[in-house]
């Protein structure tokens, strides 16, 4: 590569990204608007939260097959109720992008009515991972049984405690919302509310196929 | 500028006390907990003022000043 590289004061922006055909230099912009700041860093989270979920999925990985005599995948799980739990989060998704569109029309009733049914369906995926928590339980095949069950246990638990504690996110925005309007901080906090949604939606597809599907294959 | 709170520490402390209760399976401190770093989060969200603005010519003016200072050490030693 041996063009020349143009000084600073010519460079090119031939797409106009950049400062809509001012010749002000970079330095004189300040920091990017606080949209993007935040996105950004909430972006960071998320993936410092996949890392820590990458770690519990390994750990299954290793420990799938340590099931000590106990049930193993086939034994435990019902693929139906995988199937309703997928299907309430996809659905949940869905009504929290349609509560994008509210928001971005600045309708309060539409944002709060799509955003609770985005919650129920929230709730419905957490009420059916309790109860079949609890059957396992019921049935002995708590976390204790095994090493596979403990690995279970942590990383779907630990799912369904990041949707829990969207979902307490979820309620306590709502009140902010319709108690503070749309607020620009309050835009920025529903957006990273809605990454954080769709980010547990893509941790489920991971979850439901390396340990559902791939257990009972 | 972010305004300064207190936030971050009193969560932790809450969270320290969940951690104990959870260690020690006194379920009743767990709630107590999380109630309480809830609580702290939502008092946290719920303020309308989060920032305050530094005029530009008292970073201008502290900046002189630095300016001031480190040219009045450089300067001696190069005429020494």
């Amino acid at each position: 590569m041996s063009a020349v590289a143009p000084a600073a004061s010519t460079t090119v922006d031939i797409h106009r990204l950049g400062h809509h055909g001012s010749e002000t230099s970079p330095a004189d912009l300040g920091p990017a608007p606080k949209r993007i700041v935040v996105g950004y860093g909430f972006w960071l989270f998320l993936l410092s939260d996949f890392v820590m979920f990458a770690g519990l999925f390994a750990a299954f990985a290793v420990l799938a097959g340590a099931t000590d005599g106990g049930p193993s995948g086939r034994d435990i799980f019902n693929t139906n109720t995988v199937a309703i739990e997928t299907a309430c989060l996809l659905v949940s998704s869905f009504f929290c992008g349609m509560a994008s569109l509210a928001v971005v029309s600045r309708s309060q009733l539409w944002t709060q009515s799509l955003l609770i049914v985005t919650g129920l369906f929230g709730v419905s995926f957490v009420a059916l991972e309790v109860m079949e928590f609890s059957e396992l339980l019921a049935r002995g095949a708590g976390p204790q049984r095994s090493a596979f069950l403990s690995s279970f246990f942590t990383l779907v638990g630990c799912h369904g405690l990041h949707v829990t504690a969207g979902l307490i996110w979820l309620g306590t925005m709502m009140a902010q919302i319709f108690a503070k309007g749309f607020t620009p901080p309050m835009l920025r906090r529903f957006q990273c509310f809605t990454l954080f949604w769709h980010a547990l939606d893509i941790i489920w597809i991971a979850v439901f196929t390396l340990v559902y599907l791939m257990g009972v294959a | 500028m972010p305004r300064n709170t207190s936030t971050g520490v009193v969560t932790a402390f809450f969270a320290t006390v969940t951690g104990f209760a959870l260690i020690w399976h006194i379920w009743w401190l767990v709630l107590l907990g999380l109630l309480g770093a809830f609580a702290t989060f939502v008092a946290f969200a719920w303020r309308d003022i989060d920032e305050y603005e530094i005029p530009a010519e008292e970073i201008a003016r502290f900046d002189r000043k630095r300016r001031n200072a480190r040219l009045a050490l450089i300067s001696p030693e190069q005429n020494a």
